[in-house]
């Protein structure tokens, strides 16, 4: 006779501690649940109420945030893990999108040098730049993010300046 | 990584240089894949772009539309594909102005405008390498026409 296993629904559930401006809180997941979910829920406990693309969770000392799509399980985060709650913006390149920790003073080149390395990108630098959605000129690279209008929860295109080929 | 190139895909490819190029110009298509079965080449592309003397350049509003369009199906592109008037090798022009520049990316020259037999006969494949230098490499390695 089969026996079906039961999982206790209390072996999903546990803690994260999330940390955002210097204040930490611990939030309830579930490992089940979407990062975005538990995103959602660090904004509201925080008292933050800005849309959810404007941030983003990341572990400490990663470049890139967690995907938000992923359950907490396939992202790896473990009970009583410190995650960070930042400002983020998304950057696009060959059909990836990752989401990036914002920072309005931080320039374009940086930033742009950051999301280069994480897309694991070989050119020379100076052959990228950055773009916002809907806008075919390139970011100055020597400007703030916020002096070149880029915002929270903004979806920027990085991508080869020129692509062109001939013999 | 050895990719699966439907035989329709590979027509298609030649029927747009020879439209677009006439004979006469360089043009430019792209093979993409899902991110979730990346060795199957699902679609070719023809991006926008103006063919002149040297070559052609990709229109710039069409690149980010496609980039837009690439995140949101979830795509990436494989191989770019060109043609050259006479011989297909990877020219300076080609090894700094690629569409993608990660390591495992294929560009594939082909001769005469694409105007001789559909294949690769006289074609060039250059793969851009983990140290971000293009060489060439075998195409039987790398496409499999299924």
């Amino acid at each position: 006779m089969e026996t079906a296993v039961l999982e206790s629904p209390s072996e999903h559930r546990f803690a994260v501690l999330v940390v955002h401006d210097g204040a930490k809180r611990t939030i309830p997941a579930d490992s089940s649940e979407a990062v975005s979910a538990l995103l959602g829920r660090a904004l509201h406990d925080f008292g933050i109420r800005a849309p959810e693309r404007d941030y983003d969770l990341f572990r400490s000392g990663c470049a890139t945030g967690l995907p938000l799509k992923d359950s907490l399980k396939e992202a790896g985060i473990r009970p009583d893990e410190e995650l960070i709650l930042k400002l983020a913006v998304s950057v696009l390149y060959n059909g990836v999108t990752r989401i990036f920790a914002y920072v309005p003073p931080e320039t374009v080149q940086a930033l742009t040098t950051e999301a280069m390395h994480a897309f694991g990108i070989t050119a020379q630098p100076h052959t990228y730049g950055l773009f916002a959605a809907g806008s075919t000129t390139q970011l100055p690279a020597n400007s703030t993010l916020k002096d070149a209008g880029v915002k929270p929860g903004n979806e920027l295109l990085l991508r080869q300046v020129v692509v062109q080929g001939g013999a | 990584m050895r990719y699966r190139l439907p035989p329709a895909l590979l027509q298609e490819t030649f029927a747009y240089f020879r439209r677009c190029g006439g004979g006469r110009r360089e043009c430019q298509a792209l093979w993409i894949s899902a991110w979730r079965e990346p060795g199957l080449l699902t679609a070719v592309i023809h991006p926008l772009h103006a063919a002149h003397r040297a070559g052609f350049r990709v229109d710039d509003a069409w690149l980010n539309a496609f980039w837009q369009e690439l995140a949101a199906a979830e795509n990436g592109v494989r191989f770019q594909i060109h043609t050259h008037a006479r011989r297909a090798f990877h020219s300076r022009t080609d090894d700094d102005y690629p569409i993608i520049h990660q390591p495992g990316f294929l560009s594939l020259v082909i001769p005469n405008f694409a105007m001789g037999e559909i294949g690769f006969d006289g074609a060039y494949l250059a793969e851009i390498g983990e140290n971000g230098r293009w060489s060439e490499v075998s195409i039987s390695d790398r496409i499999e026409v299924v």
